[in-house]
Order: C-alpha cells, then structure tokens, then sequence
C-alpha cells in the first residue's frame, strides 16, 4: 500500500528514480513516468536499465554522479536543467540528482516543465532587464559622451571667440587709433593750409600735436637761405606757446645738430637741445627734418622728459606732420613771391593807366590850348584882309577859313575824346552830365542817369576810373545793343562808388566777353575795376539785355589799393 | 564516425542559440528567448573530405542567475567563445571566460566568435582591440545570425582545428 502511493506521488512529480546495482547498471526503482516512457522507452520497461549512451548529458554527469556517489550517506549532486527531444520532437526539460542514501547510489531523472517556465520566464525578464538596462547605460554613456564633446566643443568655441573677440578689439582699437590720428592730421593739415605766414603755420601745426605726441617741447624751427642760421618760428613748452618767436639761433648751435648734417630724422638722448636757447638736458630729443623740393627748409624739434615716450606711431605722425609743415611752408613762399608779382603788376598797371590819362590831358591841352589858339589865330589872320579893305575874300580864302573852321572843330573833339577838361575841373558828375548829352547828340541813345550822391569831388583816379567804364560801356550799347536809350546809376556810401549801366538790347555771351578775346572792351572795364580794388559783375546773355555793375573802394584812389580782388592773400 | 562535442560559451543574449539555430536548422528568429541549461543539438559536416558529427552544447549565458558551469565542457574538443559585437563589454566577458574556461579544462581549441555583424553602425569593438587579440594567437570570426555571414564557416574552422590541433591552432591550445 505504502510503495503504491510512493510510486503515485513519484509519479506526480515525473520523477524516475534509478538506482545503481552492484553491475554498475541503473535500474528504475519507481513506476515509469510519461515523460520516460517516450522519452527512453528501454529505461522504462520493468527490468529496465537506463543505458549509458542514453543521453550525451546524462553520459557527461554520471561522471559527477560517480564521484557523488563515492560519498557518504546524504552526498548528492546536481545535474542543472538540460533538455532533450523525443522521436517526436517534443522538447522535454530535465534534470538529474544524484544521491547517496541508506548506502544506495540512487539517480532522480524529474522532467520540470512548470519549474523551467517559471524559471525561463524569470531568466527571460532578468535578461531583458539586464538588456535594457545595459542599453540605458550605453545610452548614458554616449549622452555623457555627448554632453562632454558639448562641452569641450563649447569650451573651444568660447576660447575660439575670446580670442576673436580679442583680435577684433584691438582691431578696432588700432584702426580707432588710427582714425584718431587722421583726424588730427587732418586737422593739422587744415590750419597749416589756413595760415598765411610761416609762423602762423608753425603755431598751427603746433597747437594740434602737442595733443598728439607726449612731449614737454616742440618748436619749428626753419632754416635761413644761408643753412648756417635758424629762425626759432614758434615753441610750445610745457603747454605754454611762445608763437612768432623767431628767435635767432646762431651757428655754433645748429653746427651739432645731426639732422642738419644728414638730412634724416634724429633721436637724441640725454643731450642739451640744439634748437633752442637754453641749455637744459633733455632725455629724449627727436629732430625731424622739414624736406621741400629735396632742400632742407626747417626742422620740427620734439624733446621729452622720458627716454622711451616716443612709439613709432608717434615717430610716424610726427614725419606726417613735419611733411605737410614742409609743403606749407613751401607753397607759403610760392604764395609770397606770386602776390608780390600780382602787386608788382597792378601797381605797374596803375601807373600805366595814370601815365595814359596825364597823356591822354596833355594831349586833350595841346590840342584845345595850344593847337586851337594857333588855329584861331589862323583864321582870324585869313578873316582880317576882307575886314579892313571891306572888300569880300576871294574864294580860295573863305575855302581856307572853312577848312580851318573844321579843323577847330575837329581838335576840339579830340581833346574833348582824349580827356574831358571838365572831368579834372569840375568832377565826375558834371563830366557824366556832359558826356550823356554829347552821346545823345552823336548816337541819338537816350541816357538815363540817376544818381544818389552829393556832388563832391573823388579822388581823382576812381573818377577816372569811373568815367572811363561808363564812357566805354556806353560805346558798347551804340555799337551792339541796338536800343534808344540806356540806364546809368551811380551811387555813393562811406566804402564804396557804385555804377550801374543798363540796356535791353541784343546782349552778348558774358564769359567770352571777360575772357578778354573779343574786343568789346570788357575786359579792360573789368581790369580797371580790379586794379583799383573793386569788383566787377556783368549780367549778360544773347538777347536778353546788358546789365554791368561795379563797385570802387573809395579809399582806392587815396591808400591805394590793397588787393588784387580776385581771392588769396597779398 | 567522428564525433566532437564542442560548447557555445559566452555572456547571456550574444547569440550563441541563435548561431546554433542558423547552423544546425537554417532558421533565425528575431525574438530573444533566454537559454535555461543546456540544449545539444548535433550536425554532420564533412571537412577535408572526412564526416564529423559535432555535438553542439549549447550552454546557457554566463551571468549571475545562470554561471557557466565549467563540468559541461568536459570531454569538448573545443568552444566557440561568442561576444556581441554592438556590446562591448561582451567582448571582455568573453576574455574573462575563456579564462574561466581554460583553467578547467586546459588549452583546447577554440574561436572568438563576434556576433551580429550586421548591426553595423551600431558596432562597438574597436579594430585594435580586435588587433590586440589576434596578436595573442587568438582567431577570429565576425558573424551574423541573422544574414548568415560566417556562421558556416566559424563551425567548419572549429570542426578543422579540432581534427588537426596541430595545424591552425589557436596559439596556447594543447598539441593533442
């Protein structure tokens, strides 16, 4: 009773219990489970024996068994789970024990499909855990990864920028700089080229870059034609300018300074200054020449009170600066000699206007006193005969006193064309009033005259001036305008003598008029205008009218006058 | 009838089963299913004109549920030491194994298998790893269950060096 519900619950397990006899062979102790019965059916018969060549797995752990079995009572060891396939097919999990026990070497053979599902299904999600958890980790890893090449790349680009950024400050700091300095270079340039004297361009140019360069004295020095002597033209020290100095420096100074002797920019150090009168040592002294034409003309003297203040920036603006006090200096002298000559020139023109009309009266005197007496008294000697005998004159006599008539006439009117006596006797109004009438008598022109002015006497070359203008221009409208009649206006201030003459006739082309090619004597209008300091406009065009206006200084006929009134400087 | 049993060794899920499977049946499966104990599945081949049957051991992967139990390599005449190639720590557990391995049961033939050459932009082990083992005497074959590269002939070099130990032996396995 108690082996058959041994042999059932041994069942129920599918458990094959062997054991070894003394032959060594494994004999099956229970009843035959299923899984037995397919699996090895020889092992399952009732005298069965499990063979050794059963199952490779078995084969390989009866060796352990062997050695389990060598043991004492309770020994057992385990096989783990295998599996193996029956003639069908069909998958069959096992696993073996084997045991010691009473002295007997039993084998348990348990087929464990439930125990290998649970245990599968837990290898199964233990693995997969394991799995995902290695690919999270390998997920991390390549985020790490990520974030430190990120981070590197970050890092980099960041130094990469720093740098950059550093680069492009000083970019911008040295262009900044240089912008500065062109600036001020220009600005340097702007008063050289507004100053008119050598001293004056000397103190501009000073007054600028002493802000430039960090020196305690600079000076301009320019070179006398001899080279052996120096004039001292301006100096800044310490902020305080010493302008139109020209101080002399003697010989002896100038002998030892270096650029002199060549030409070339000099530093100095720790040496008295040559370019000026005290003897105080200077730690740093920079000589630069003033080159025009390839002929040293001056010095630009710099002295500091440190040895290294001076950068090569700063050596550069200052050969920038002494190359435009250079040229100033040149186009100056240039300036000098052509206002001197345009001076020369007017005065000479002045004076030949002033030989021509004292000319001009001497003629208009011959003519009228001396040459019209003799005259008179020709025809008074050719009249007297017919007075006294009462007899008439003969035909060739009355022919003689005729022509001598037209004669008188004829040298009266070139004395009066010459030069109008009543323009030195009684002044540019009268002389105007008389002119007007006579044009009208020989032109028929209609002379409007209008004037605002007291009927006093002007110096005597602006009423020549003025009278000539106006008796030229209205030669002008006979001959081309066209017209009846024309406008004079004359006007007078505390500065200036003002005439205007005016026609609506033909006009002309202005500009080729003043450029002195036609010979309508505009030209020569505007030239005694200018000589006498005035100013000259026309307004003219073909077919629209002449309009010619000019304005006299007053003090041009009594100072004389002091420019050339085309721009510049005398 | 030659016979050989040789073992499949490696860490869990390098597809050491999967091999098996495209050897011995030709098939493969994308589902991963955990080997619990051994399965031996067999084979015949014939290398240089002689049939062997090869005893395939498949042992389940190394790892702390299931540790390699060296007594089932006994009487192998060698291993396929597998690593996955997109995990490169398999790659290092094949190494710790081989070991493992070779102090149980001496020099016996063996090959690196690296598996799952078909992930290739997922690959992990660096050529001069790879480079580092072979100048150990070590050989080596990248394989792929999946697409079937190599799988043939990893079994067949095996099947070779366990014929003849002496000639394309792994450097350090015994001469007989």
């Amino acid at each position: 009773m108690t082996e058959a519900i041994l042999n059932d619950v041994l069942q129920g397990l599918k458990l094959a219990v062997f054991q070894r006899d003394p032959r060594g062979r494994l004999r099956l102790v229970n009843r035959p489970p299923e899984w037995l019965a397919v699996l090895w059916p020889q092992a399952a018969q009732s005298d069965g024996a499990l063979p050794p060549a059963t199952s490779p797995f078995l084969e390989n752990f009866l060796v352990d068994a062997t050695a389990c079995w060598q043991g004492p009572d309770g020994h057992r060891v385990g096989s783990g789970l295998w599996v193996e396939s029956d003639a069908r097919g069909r998958e069959h999990h096992l696993q073996a024990t084997a045991l010691v026990s009473a002295g007997r070497a039993l084998l348990l053979i348990e087929e464990q499909d439930l125990a290998y599902r649970e245990r599968a299904a837990l290898l199964q999600t233990a693995h997969e855990v394991t799995l995902a958890y290695e690919k999270l980790q390998r997920a991390e890893q390549a985020l790490v990864e990520q974030k430190r090449l990120l981070e590197q790349r970050v890092q980099e680009r960041t130094l990469e920028l720093i740098q950059t950024n550093a680069a492009l400050r000083e970019e911008i700091t040295v262009r900044r700089r240089y912008a500065e300095r062109l600036q001020s270079v220009r600005e340097i340039d702007k008063a050289i080229l507004a100053a008119q004297s050598p001293e004056a361009i000397a103190e501009a140019a000073l007054r600028h870059l002493h802000l430039l360069l960090p020196c305690e004295h600079a000076g301009v020095v320019a070179l006398n034609p001899d080279s052996r002597s120096a004039i001292l033209l301006a100096s800044v020290d310490g902020g305080q300018f010493s302008a139109a100095r020209r101080e002399e420096l003697s010989g002896d100074q100038l002998e030892a300074a270096q650029v002199l002797k060549t030409g070339e920019a000099h530093r100095t150090l720790g040496a008295p200054n040559h370019f000026a009168a005290d003897a105080k040592i200077w730690p740093l002294i920079l000589d630069v020449p003033l080159v025009a034409d390839d002929t040293l003309v001056g010095v630009l003297n710099l002295a500091t009170g440190s040895p290294d203040a001076f950068t090569q920036e700063h050596d550069e603006i200052a050969q920038e600066v002494a190359a435009q006090l250079a040229l100033a200096f040149r186009q100056a002298g240039l300036f000098a000699q052509i206002s001197a000559g345009r001076e020369r020139l007017r005065a000479l023109s002045l004076r030949l206007v002033e030989v021509q009309e004292t000319e001009r009266r001497f003629m208009a005197h011959e003519l009228h006193d001396e040459i019209g007496q003799l005259l008179t008294g020709l025809k008074l000697t050719l009249e007297l005969p017919s007075h006294e005998a009462a007899n008439p004159p003969g035909a060739s006599v009355s022919e003689a006193i005729a022509v001598v008539d037209e004669l008188m006439n004829r040298v009266r009117q070139l004395s009066l064309d010459l030069r109008p006596q009543v323009l030195d006797d009684l002044g540019l109004m009268p002389a105007l009033d008389w002119l007007f009438k006579r044009y009208h008598k020989q032109t028929g022109i209609h002379v409007h005259f209008k004037h605002a002015f007291v009927r006093r006497r002007l110096p005597s070359q602006l009423e020549t001036a003025a009278f000539r203008i106006v008796q030229e221009a209205l030669t002008n409208i006979a001959r081309h305008a066209g017209v009846q009649e024309a406008s004079v206006r004359l006007w007078l201030d505390e500065e200036i003598l003002g005439v205007q003459i005016e026609d609506a006739g033909a006009g002309f082309d202005g500009e080729r008029a003043l450029d002195g090619r036609a010979s309508s004597g505009v030209a020569g209008m505007r030239e005694r205008a200018l000589m006498l300091g005035g100013e000259f406009t026309l307004e003219a065009k073909p077919g629209k009218g002449t309009r010619l206006t000019v304005e006299l200084p007053l003090d041009a006929g009594t100072a004389g006058a002091s420019s050339g009134g085309t721009g510049g400087v005398g | 009838m030659i016979q050989k049993k040789i073992c499949m060794v490696g860490a869990p899920s390098v597809g050491k089963t999967s091999l098996v499977a495209r050897y011995v049946h030709s098939i493969f499966s994308e589902k991963y299913l955990s080997t619990v104990g051994v399965k031996i599945d067999k084979k015949t081949l014939q290398v240089d004109g002689r049939d062997i049957t090869l005893m395939v051991w498949d042992l389940a992967g190394d790892d702390d549920f299931q540790p390699l139990q060296v007594s089932y390599l006994r009487g192998a005449a060698g291993y396929l030491l597998v690593a996955d190639g997109s995990r490169r720590a398999t790659l290092e557990h094949a190494v710790e194994l081989h070991a493992r391995v070779t102090q149980a049961v001496g020099a016996i033939p063996f090959m690196l298998v690296l598996n799952k050459s078909d992930l290739g932009d997922l690959w992990e082990i660096e050529d001069a790893r790879i480079a580092l083992l072979m100048a150990q005497g070590w050989a080596m074959q990248r394989t792929s269950a999946k697409d079937g590269t190599g799988v043939d002939a990893v079994f067949e070099q095996l099947a070779r060096r366990t014929l003849a130990p002496g000639l394309g032996r792994t450097r350090g396995e015994p001469s007989a």
